[in-house]
C-alpha cells in the first residue's frame, strides 16, 4: 500500500514575499486513501501551500507531481483539471441557487444543456449515497446552514471528479456540533480512496481524523508523523521548537507593586459566529508591564484583546479602568480612557484603506486637532508627516492609500498612532505577524519603550520567541479560559505549549 | 459635445488642482470618459433613427445654455436634482443609501405648504420662507429618520425601507392636497398659493433664490463632509465598518444621523419647489428628482463638485430633451438610454480603476 504512486506529491516548494519566506523547501504528499494533516499556527505557511497547489501563487521553485507527473498548476482551473479540489474557507457558491444550480454553473456543462440537470441530479443521488452527504440540493443555498453548505462545496468538487481534495481549516467555521458530521464525510471520502489534505491548528481534531501529520512552523516543516504514533506532547514539541532563542530583554521586576491600571473580571464574550470563545477570564493589567497572552489561534484571545479595546461588546462580566466601570457598548469611552490598540487586522481594522494615510492618523483619537469645528488638517498633516519620518514609515507621502503600503509600513504607522496620546495601556494583537525582521524588531522595541514609560501592555501572539522574550508576565489562554500564568524567565516553551493545548501535568 | 466635454472639464480640473489629490483627477477623469463614451453610443441609436447625432446633441446639450431664459429653466431643474444629490450623498458618504429622495421631498413641500398658506404665514410675509424652510428640513428629517431608525434599531435594510416610504409619503401628499391643504376657493386638488416665494434672482428668466440655496447646500456638504470630524466619522464608516468600530464611532447614532442630515437637504428640495416653482403644493411635485439625486450623487462620486457637475448634466439632459424631440422627432425618452449608459460606464470605469490600483499584496504570506 504505501509504496503506490501518491497522488499528489510536492517536492521543495519555496515562496517568497518579498523579503518574508513563507515556504521554505517543503516536501509532502497525499496518497490515496489516506487524511494528511497540516498542522501549524496561524502565519505557519500553511495557506500559501495550499494556495500554491490550488493555483493561485506559483512557487519560486520545487515541483509538484500528480500521479507521478510533473505538472504546473497556473490556475484554480488547471487545479481541477488535475482532479484536486479545494473546501475554501469562505464558500464559492452562488447564494440565491440550489445546490444542483451550483454545481450546474461549475463549469463542464454547456450553457445550452439544460436537460443535463436532470443527470446532475441523478449523479448527485448517486454520490450522495455513495458517501453519506445528507444535504438538502434543491433548496437555495442561503436557507441552508454553514455545515450545509459545506456539504454542498464537497459534493461540487466530488461532482467535478476530484481525487485529491483539500479542506482549509474547516472547521473554522463551523459550529461545534456540525463538526462531528463533517469529520464522518472525511471518513467517507478516504474509504473510497480519495485524498485529504487537512489544513487545520486544531490539534485534537488532527489527532482524531487523519492518518499522516505534517507540521509546519514559520515556513519549514519541522516534523513528520503518522498519526497512531503521535501524541499531543510530541506534536507540541515539534509546533514550539525545542530550543526557542530568548533575547535577553530587561524585565520589569518591580511591576508588582505598580497600580493596576485595566482590570477584567470574569470576562465573557462570543466570537461572530455567537459561539461562546470567552469564557470568563479575571485579569489585571499594571503600570509599566508586558502581559503576554497565548494561546491556540481561536481559544478567545482574539476576543479578549477585542473586549479589552472595546471593540467588541462583553457578553458578561466587566471591565474597570482605575476604579472606573466601562461600559462595552462602544470603544468610545475606552479611547476617552486612553486605552490603545493595534489590531491583528491593519488593512481594514486597523485603518481605512481607502483613506490617505493622514486621514488614518486621527482615527481612534481621543484629541481630534481642531481649529473651531473644523479638523484642523493643516495640523494633522503636519503631524502624521513629522511621524512617518520618526518611524520611518515609507510611503510617497501623506497622501498616499493606506492601502498602497506594506504590511510593514503600515505597522509602524499604526503603532506610531497607537503611541500618539500615551496610553494608558496598550493592546497589541499579534502586531508582528508577517512582517520582516527589521520591521519586526522596530515594532518590538517600540512595545518595551511605552512599557518603561509605564504604559500597561497586553501582547497577543503566535511567536513564542515574541512572548518569552517581551513578556514580564504570560498568561495562557485554552478553551476560553486561563490555563495557567506563568512567569517567561521561569517557565519553558514547553510548558507554556502544553497548557495551551490543553495537556493535564504541564 | 465637445463645448460641452470642455466646459465640465475646465470646471473640474481648476478646482482638483486646488484639491490636490491625485484620486480626484481620476474621478474627474472617469466621469468625463463616461459621458463621451455615452454619448458617442448615442449617437449610434440616432443615426439608425437617421438623425444627424450632432443635430440632437446641439438641441440637447447646448441649446439649454443658449439664452438667458433657457438657462434660467434648466435651472429650475437643477435645484431639486442638486438639493437631493447633496442629501443622499451625505448618506452613501457612509455606505448606507437613501432612496427616499422622493418621499422626503413631498413631506418638505407639505411642510413648506402648511406654514405658506396658514394664517400666520400670511401674518409673517417675506419670513413666512425661512420658518417654511425649517419646518420643510424638519419634517424630511423625521421622514429620512424613520428609515434611519429602523436601521439602527433592526437591523432593516434602508434600501427597502426608503423605497417604501416614498409611496406612503407619496399618498400623503395626495391627502393633503386633496383635503387639509386644499386651497378652499378652487376645483382642482392643489393648495392655495403660498404667503411669499422666492425672489426671482434675473427678471426675464425663472431661476430663483433656490438656485442660492442650492450652491449654499453644496458648499455646506463640501465643508460638513471633509471637513468636520463628523463628516469624518461618517467617511470612516463609509470605508470600513470593522474600522469604525475600532475607531469608537458607532453605527447606529451616525446612520441615524446621517439619514436625518440627509432629510433636511432632500425636505429644503421639497419647500424650494413649492416657494419657489410652483408656488403652491400639486400632486406629483417631487416628479422622478428623488432619483435623478441618486443618480447624480453616485455619478459625481460623492465628490462635491462631482455631485454639482452631474446635477448640471441630467438638469441639461433634462431641460434639453423637449426640444431636441420637437427639433429632431428624436423621443424625449432618449434622454434615459444617454443616462443609463452614462451610469453603466461610471460603474465600469470604477471598477476597473479599483482593478488597476490593488497592488500585489507582497507581503503577509500565510494570512
Amino acid at each position: 500500500m504505501k509504496t503506490e504512486t501518491p497522488l499528489l506529491e510536492l517536492r521543495g516548494i519555496t515562496k517568497t514575499f518579498g523579503t518574508f519566506v513563507a515556504n521554505d523547501r517543503i516536501d509532502l504528499d497525499v496518497r490515496a486513501g489516506e487524511v494528511h494533516a497540516v498542522l501549524g499556527e496561524n502565519g505557519a505557511g500553511k495557506s500559501t501551500l495550499m494556495n500554491i497547489i490550488y493555483g493561485m501563487y506559483r512557487p519560486d521553485a520545487g515541483t509538484i507531481r500528480v500521479n507521478g507527473e510533473q505538472v504546473q498548476i497556473a490556475s484554480p482551473k488547471d487545479a481541477l483539471a488535475h482532479k484536486i479540489g479545494m473546501v475554501h474557507q469562505h464558500f464559492m457558491l452562488v447564494n440565491v441557487f440550489s445546490a444542483i444550480d451550483n454545481i450546474f454553473l461549475m463549469g463542464d456543462e454547456k450553457p445550452w444543456a439544460l436537460r443535463k440537470k436532470k443527470k446532475i441530479e441523478e449523479r448527485l443521488a448517486e454520490l450522495q449515497e455513495r458517501y453519506h452527504i445528507d444535504v438538502d440540493i434543491h433548496s437555495p443555498v442561503e436557507q441552508l446552514s454553514i455545515g450545509m453548505q459545506q456539504k454542498v462545496e464537497i459534493l461540487k468538487l466530488l461532482y467535478t471528479g476530484a481525487e485529491i481534495l483539500i479542506f482549509d481549516e474547516p472547521t473554522a467555521v463551523l459550529p461545534p456540533q456540525e463538526c462531528d458530521s463533517l469529520f464522518e464525510i472525511i471518513a467517507g471520502l478516504t474509504a473510497e480512496g480519495k485524498g485529504v489534505l487537512f489544513i487545520s491548528h486544531k490539534l485534537d481534531e488532527v489527532l482524531r481524523i487523519s492518518d499522516r501529520i505534517t507540521v509546519l512552523t514559520r515556513g519549514k516543516v519541522t516534523g513528520r508523523m503518522d498519526a497512531a504514533e503521535a501524541d499531543k506532547e510530541t506534536i507540541v514539541r515539534m509546533m514550539v521548537g525545542e530550543d526557542v532563542k530568548v533575547p535577553e530583554t530587561d524585565r520589569s521586576e518591580s511591576s508588582g507593586q505598580n497600580p493596576v491600571l485595566l482590570r477584567a473580571e470574569q470576562l465573557r464574550a462570543k466570537d461572530n459566529r455567537g459561539v461562546l470563545t470567552l469564557d470568563g477570564v479575571s485579569m489585571e493589567i499594571r503600570a509599566g508591564e508586558i502581559v503576554g497572552v497565548a494561546g491556540v489561534e481561536g481559544n478567545g484571545q482574539i476576543e479578549l484583546a477585542e473586549v479589552l479595546s472595546g471593540v467588541r461588546r462583553a457578553a458578561g462580566g466587566r471591565i474597570l479602568i482605575g476604579e472606573k466601570e466601562i461600559s462595552t457598548r462602544s470603544a468610545e469611552p475606552f479611547i476617552e480612557q486612553k486605552i490603545a490598540y493595534v489590531p491583528a487586522d491593519r488593512n481594514h481594522v486597523g485603518s481605512v484603506p481607502d483613506f490617505p494615510l493622514y486621514e488614518n492618523w486621527i482615527l481612534r483619537s481621543g484629541r481630534l486637532p481642531k481649529k473651531g469645528i473644523l479638523l484642523n488638517y493643516p495640523a494633522i498633516r503636519k503631524e502624521a508627516a513629522a511621524v512617518m519620518a520618526d518611524y520611518d514609515v515609507r510611503a510617497r507621502g501623506i497622501g498616499d492609500r493606506t492601502a498602497d503600503l506594506s504590511g510593514g509600513n503600515l505597522q509602524k504607522f499604526i503603532m506610531a498612532r497607537s503611541l500618539r496620546e500615551t496610553p494608558r495601556v496598550l493592546i497589541c494583537s499579534y502586531p508582528t505577524r508577517g512582517l520582516d525582521i527589521k520591521a519586526t524588531c522596530f515594532i518590538r522595541e517600540k512595545i518595551l519603550e511605552a512599557r518603561n514609560r509605564g504604559c500597561g501592555i497586553v501582547l497577543l501572539s503566535g511567536d513564542f520567541e515574541e512572548l518569552f522574550s517581551l513578556s514580564d508576565r504570560l498568561v495562557v489562554l485554552c478553551r476560553g479560559r486561563i490555563a495557567g500564568e506563568v512567569r517567561p524567565a521561569e517557565a519553558t516553551v514547553r510548558q507554556v505549549g502544553m497548557m495551551m493545548m490543553g495537556v493535564a501535568g504541564a | 459635445m465637445n463645448a460641452f466635454g470642455a466646459r465640465i472639464d475646465d470646471t473640474i480640473r481648476n478646482f482638483s488642482s486646488r484639491m490636490a489629490r491625485q484620486s480626484v483627477g481620476r474621478k474627474a477623469a472617469i466621469f468625463l470618459l463616461s459621458v463621451l463614451g455615452a454619448l458617442a453610443i448615442g449617437a449610434v441609436f440616432l443615426a439608425v433613427l437617421k438623425v444627424n447625432p450632432l443635430t440632437a446633441y446641439y438641441y440637447l446639450l447646448i441649446r439649454p445654455f443658449g439664452s438667458f431664459n433657457s438657462i434660467g429653466e434648466m435651472s429650475i431643474k437643477l435645484v431639486p436634482i442638486l438639493l437631493v444629490g447633496v442629501g443622499v450623498s451625505f448618506t452613501f458618504s457612509a455606505k448606507l443609501s437613501n432612496l427616499g429622495g422622493e418621499g422626503q421631498m413631498c413631506l418638505g413641500a407639505v411642510g413648506m405648504t402648511i406654514v405658506g398658506t396658514s394664517a400666520w404665514g400670511a401674518a409673517l410675509g417675506g419670513w413666512s420662507i425661512p420658518l417654511g424652510m425649517l419646518a420643510a428640513a424638519l419634517f424630511g428629517a423625521v421622514w429620512a429618520g424613520i428609515a434611519g431608525l429602523v436601521k439602527t434599531c433592526f437591523h432593516a435594510s434602508e434600501i427597502i425601507t426608503t423605497l417604501l416610504l416614498n409611496y406612503i409619503a407619496v399618498q400623503f401628499l395626495s391627502y393633503c392636497v386633496y383635503y387639509p391643504l386644499r386651497d378652499p376657493g378652487g376645483n382642482i386638488p392643489q393648495s392655495a398659493k403660498v404667503a411669499a416665494v422666492l425672489p426671482k434672482l434675473f427678471s426675464g428668466s425663472r431661476m430663483n433664490a433656490g438656485f442660492l440655496i442650492a450652491l449654499a447646500a453644496v458648499v455646506i456638504y463640501a465643508v460638513v463632509i471633509r471637513r468636520t470630524p463628523f463628516g469624518y466619522r461618517l467617511r470612516v464608516l463609509g470605508g470600513s465598518v470593522p474600522a469604525a468600530e475600532y475607531g469608537g464611532i458607532r453605527r447606529g447614532k451616525y446612520y441615524l444621523l446621517a439619514m436625518m442630515l440627509s432629510g433636511v437637504f432632500t425636505g429644503i428640495a421639497g419647500a424650494v419647489e413649492v416657494a419657489g416653482t410652483q408656488t403652491r403644493l400639486l400632486e406629483g411635485l417631487a416628479g422622478s428628482y428623488g432619483f435623478d439625486g441618486v443618480v447624480a450623487a453616485l455619478l459625481g462620486m460623492l465628490h462635491p463638485l462631482g455631485v454639482a457637475a452631474a446635477s448640471v448634466l441630467l438638469a441639461v439632459l433634462s431641460a434639453g430633451a423637449e426640444t431636441m424631440q420637437v427639433k429632431t422627432g428624436v423621443s424625449s425618452l432618449f434622454v434615459n438610454v444617454l443616462e443609463a449608459l452614462i451610469v453603466l460606464f461610471i460603474l465600469l470605469g470604477m471598477s476597473y480603476a479599483s482593478e488597476k490600483k490593488k497592488p500585489v499584496r507582497e507581503k503577509e504570506g500565510a494570512k
